[in-house]
């Protein structure tokens, strides 16, 4: 590709974590199914990442390609029915989150790991007040009185910028903007004083410049472990030392975040590059669109799904699912022509 | 019944980089941790089936009405015989007779061709009139649609029932006179109805497009305001149609509506408080009442999940359901007010 | 603070309402046909010219009408509300003698819808699509298109005439009891509170199947309610993220459950106060019940202006003021509403 990456890739992200350590979160050949009126949608296959402590991995895909579905799955918040998680392990911090009984379950959320969400405004309880909401998890994990909750939720509503915490610890979600909500959320997630943080495309509600700075606050919590899952390259490239992309409920492609940018090796990766708008590039004003549609999920194809979509699909790959596979150092990708390529090159 | 995630769903058009367009999500995937109720779990009755159920009843009972002459040897009213009175259902008289001797079977089936009617021409009086009124407040605004409104809010907060019955006394016990007083009661549901639908459709893009373009007003609110102001006033003119039918039984059975020897459900139930060890003299009266207001019911509540766009794409967001079962019980009285 | 000043707001909006009510009820009740005043003073009376002059002079009956309504205000300040033609009494004071057992059977008949719609709707919303569901929503369904008059009939017909385990329609109490001592006007009460258990007893088997009939509407409707409100509640976003902060299972249902889901239905219970004293007027007429409601079907069949009048304020005010406090006490629950969204 001749072109530079979108938007600059901001802090280097030059802590790249060295092979070899233990990861803090990792998800492994994790499989969710979904029953609807139509019959068993396969929403998750298969799905394993990791996640080294203070690294951020971003999860990107198009909406419905299961990135949440995963996240809410491995932490065991997906209601069943309609769902079922039907395999697969989650480690967090070396606990398997599918061994714990549902009250050390609650032990481990909001401690150990815990959860940012998209719509602040929705996800928070309407009839609490805010500073309630940031503090209940805590409560319990520590025992904490109601009185030194309440200035721990005033404490972290000033780490993440709130101002006249004070007053705010004590109004409704409704009160606050969508920006302070939002930070408001990212204190009630950090409150506990978690390793990892999942955020579930916390930015998308957000207008551009308020999505900027939740993302400077996001990379001043420099230890934290963070799975970052959206749909904005942007973003990303900004924000993930690794990025993991997914398609039709499965990860296609994974490696460090310059890689998948410069590197791309899924024909899918580089058509969702290609669809990307740049300003700085006349050439391409348009937002290209991939042809075709993502198959559908109740009746997916034995080979590669993105086939029907493909530039460079070849017989093979109607067959059977390719891996994820070594096509770079700690660069997979899952399709057999980059495969080649990589045996080759 | 889950329903799936809309195209488009996630793609957030200030997203500056959003990779799904609209149209490139997949179908059958419904991934996000809420997921909308169906039709069913939000207090309708069952969609289509209910629907197909409630337009059977009607459709039969309408039927009823236009035939009953042909095929029952018996007059509701003439055909009384003293020695066969207070017989039980069976042999010759399917429902028994009543005190009079007369074919409950034969009364209570003559009775559709009161209680359709009196509903129907009822629920279209309030219509038309509470229509017009709101229309007019809705267009005019000011001091004409302020005052429209308080005469129609202080109308709403008595109990219908109450002021029927008013009413009904006032004017004298008939079935002319239920239509009256039922219509005199609620109208102003119709005119708070089409008041609103007036005042936010007149703000559409399309209206405003028609009036630039020099559209009069009167041509404005034919072509471009009322057709889309009319759909739940469909959908509530219909479920009123067993709401009246209901009222209009309840004024009988004190005995301000139709009298006897009429051959009305209500005045029939009121016929048989008196005559309480004969059970068939109210039961079938009574099923009657309640088959043709369950009916109404469905229909409306099918028509109102068709039409209803609000319905259709509500989310997560808190007061779907309850909001509309609000509205659809006080159907604008005191639950309005407090949603 | 927000709530004081949403309570003040509100009851301030419902007094142009009230005064309108009386407006309305008012000129309904003088275009009344019949000659009041024959029937009033009596067959003697009626014909007698000085005691009907002295009549009309008092109510001001031969000036125009609102000039007669601001005789009526003045009248109805001091708790004078005219003469009824029925009973030859002062209307205040049938209402004052009819209202508290309309009073105890609207109160009887929430417990009942209350209770049992929250219960069989919660039951709905945990078994959603299992068989309880379907039961309830059954329920649910008839209940909101059966006529009143007739469930308190084919009632009456079971469990009275049929079973024998429950009084027929003779009003608040059997033949062999006396009302207890005048408290409240609610027999159940008076004789709790005096220790008259007998009495009490037989006053609450005479309430359950009126009560019953009356609260089905809104048995009916609350657990409609209960069900789709617990399971909007059950499936909205806030619980999930209350359980990824791993909050205990009680903190869920206490705080993020409940509260959520009860809010609106305990506030459509407080509007049914309202429905209820309409709904009084027919089953009062069935059960023989001595309330306001048959008071106010008498009077009307007899058309008793004064005495239609009283009653239609009455029940209009009571209807204005209780949906006004319901809005507060719904912004007292609620945030949103207290603060403005």
């Amino acid at each position: 590709m001749s072109t530079t990456p979108p938007l600059t890739t901001g802090a280097e992200p030059a802590t790249q974590t060295p092979l070899g350590v233990k990861p803090i979160f990792e998800v492994d050949d994790l499989q969710v199914e979904f029953r609807t009126s139509a019959g068993v949608a396969k929403a998750v296959n298969h799905v394993g990442f990791s996640v080294a402590p203070g690294e951020c991995l971003a999860i990107v895909g198009e909406s419905g390609s299961g990135k949440t579905a995963t996240l809410l799955a491995a932490l065991r918040l997906l209601p069943t029915p309609p769902s079922r998680t039907t395999g697969g392990r989650v480690l967090v911090d070396g606990v398997d989150l599918f061994s714990l009984s549902r009250k050390e379950l609650r032990d481990v959320l909001g401690r150990d790991i815990s959860m940012v969400f998209q719509d602040s405004l929705s996800a928070f309880n309407p009839i609490l007040t805010i500073g309630r909401q940031i503090s209940e998890g805590v409560r319990r994990h520590r025992g904490l009185s109601k009185k030194a909750a309440r200035a721990l939720s005033i404490e972290m509503l000033e780490r993440v910028g709130v101002p006249d915490p004070q007053q705010r610890v004590d109004q409704y979600p409704h009160q606050l903007s969508g920006g302070m909500r939002q930070r408001a959320m990212i204190a009630m997630a950090l409150a506990g004083e978690p390793k990892v943080l999942i955020a579930d495309e916390p930015t998308t509600a957000l207008d551009v410049t308020v999505q900027a700075q939740i993302l400077e606050l996001v990379r001043s919590f420099q230890d934290l472990s963070i799975v970052w899952v959206s749909h904005d390259l942007g973003v990303v490239a900004g924000l993930a030392d690794r990025v993991a992309v997914m398609y039709a409920g499965s990860i296609i492609e994974q490696g460090p975040v310059r890689d998948i940018f410069h590197d791309a090796r899924h024909p899918y990766t580089r058509a969702l590059l290609g669809s990307v708008p740049r300003l700085r590039d006349p050439e391409r004003g348009d937002l290209v669109s991939i042809p075709g549609l993502p198959p559908s999920l109740v009746d997916l194809p034995p080979g590669c799904p993105f086939y029907a979509r493909c530039g460079v699909r070849e017989d093979r790959c109607l067959s059977r699912m390719p891996e994820l596979v070594d096509v770079a150092p700690r660069h997979q990708a899952a399709c057999f022509v980059a495969a080649d390529e990589a045996r080759t090159a | 019944m889950t329903d799936m995630e809309r195209p488009g769903d996630a793609t957030d058009p200030t997203s500056p980089v959003a990779l799904a367009g609209p149209g490139e999500t997949m179908s059958g995937a419904p991934v996000t941790p809420t997921f909308a109720l169906s039709k069913a779990d939000r207090g309708g009755g069952g969609g289509r089936l209910a629907f197909n159920i409630g337009v059977t009843l009607v459709l039969l009972w309408v039927v009823i009405a236009i035939t009953i002459p042909w095929w029952t040897p018996f007059d509701p009213v003439t055909d009384q015989d003293l020695q066969g009175r207070l017989a039980g259902p069976g042999g010759e008289h399917w429902f028994g007779t009543d005190n009079l001797g007369r074919d409950v079977f034969a009364r209570v089936m003559y009775g559709a061709r009161l209680s359709l009617p009196i509903a129907l021409v009822t629920v279209a009086v309030s219509v038309a009139i509470g229509c017009l009124i709101g229309a007019v407040a809705g267009f005019l605004g000011g001091i004409a649609d302020e005052v429209i409104m308080r005469i129609s809010d202080i109308v709403l907060s008595f109990p219908a029932i109450v002021l029927a019955l008013a009413i009904a006394a006032a004017l004298g016990p008939s079935t002319t006179n239920v239509v009256i007083s039922i219509a005199a009661v609620t109208w102003p549901e119709y005119t708070r109805l089409m008041r609103g639908q007036v005042l936010s459709i007149r703000n559409n893009l399309h209206v405003l497009a028609a009036q630039s373009i020099g559209c009069s007003r009167a041509r404005v609110f034919r072509v471009h305001v009322l057709p889309f102001g009319l759909q739940p006033i469909l959908v509530k003119a219909t479920v009123d149609l067993g709401m009246v039918i209901l009222l209009a039984a309840g004024l009988s059975f004190i005995g301000v509506g139709a009298v006897p020897p009429t051959p009305e459900w209500g005045a029939m139930v009121s016929e048989a408080q008196s005559r309480i060890d004969s059970w068939w003299l109210g039961l079938f009266p009574g099923l009657a009442i309640l088959s043709m207001v369950l009916a109404f019911n469905f229909i409306g509540d099918a028509m109102r999940d068709r039409f209803d766009p609000q319905m259709r794409t509500q989310r997560g967001k808190g007061g779907g359901a309850m909001s509309r079962i609000l509205r659809r019980t006080f159907l604008g009285r005191a639950g309005e007010r407090a949603a | 603070m927000g709530l004081v000043r949403f309570a003040a707001r509100r009851l301030l909006l419902a007094l142009p309402t009230l005064l309108g009510l009386l407006v309305v009820a008012f000129v309904l009740a003088n275009y009344l046909p019949g000659d009041p005043l024959a029937r009033l003073l009596g067959d003697v009376g009626g014909s007698d010219p000085v005691a009907r002059a002295a009549y009309e002079k008092e109510w001001g009956l031969d000036a125009p009408i609102y000039e007669r309504f601001w005789v009526y205000l003045q009248h109805l300040v001091t708790g004078d509300m005219g003469q009824s033609t029925l009973t030859r009494r002062g209307v205040a004071d049938d209402l004052l003698e009819f209202f508290p057992a309309t009073v105890e059977l609207a109160l009887a008949a929430i417990v009942v819808a209350g209770v049992l719609g929250l219960v069989l709707g919660s039951v709905a919303a945990f078994y959603h699509n299992k068989w309880p569901d379907l039961v309830v929503r059954t329920i649910a369904l008839v209940a909101s298109g059966v006529p009143v008059f007739w469930l308190g009939i084919i009632g009456l017909q079971v469990f009275y005439l049929r079973f024998d385990v429950l009084p027929g329609p003779e009003g608040r109490l059997g033949r062999d009891f006396e009302p207890p001592t005048h408290i409240t006007g609610l027999y159940t009460f008076d004789a709790l509170v005096t220790g008259d258990f007998g009495t009490m007893w037989d006053a609450m088997r005479h309430l359950l199947l009126p009560a019953f009939v009356l609260g089905s509407f809104f048995l009916g409707l609350l657990a409609r309610m209960t069900r789709a409100s617990m399971l909007e509640v059950l499936r909205a976003p806030h619980l999930v993220t209350a359980r990824s902060k791993g909050v205990s299972a009680r903190t869920l249902l206490q705080y993020h459950i409940l509260p959520n889901a009860l809010i609106p239905t305990v506030t459509v219970l407080g509007l049914a106060i309202g429905g209820l004293l309409a709904g009084a007027v027919l089953t009062e007429t069935v059960f023989s019940w001595p309330g306001i409601g048959r008071y106010a079907v008498d009077a009307a069949k007899a058309l008793d202006y004064q005495a239609i009048l009283g009653v239609t304020v009455l029940i209009g005010a009571v209807y204005v003021i209780t949906n006004a406090v319901v809005d507060i006490v719904y912004a007292a629950l609620d945030p949103r509403i207290r603060l403005g969204e």
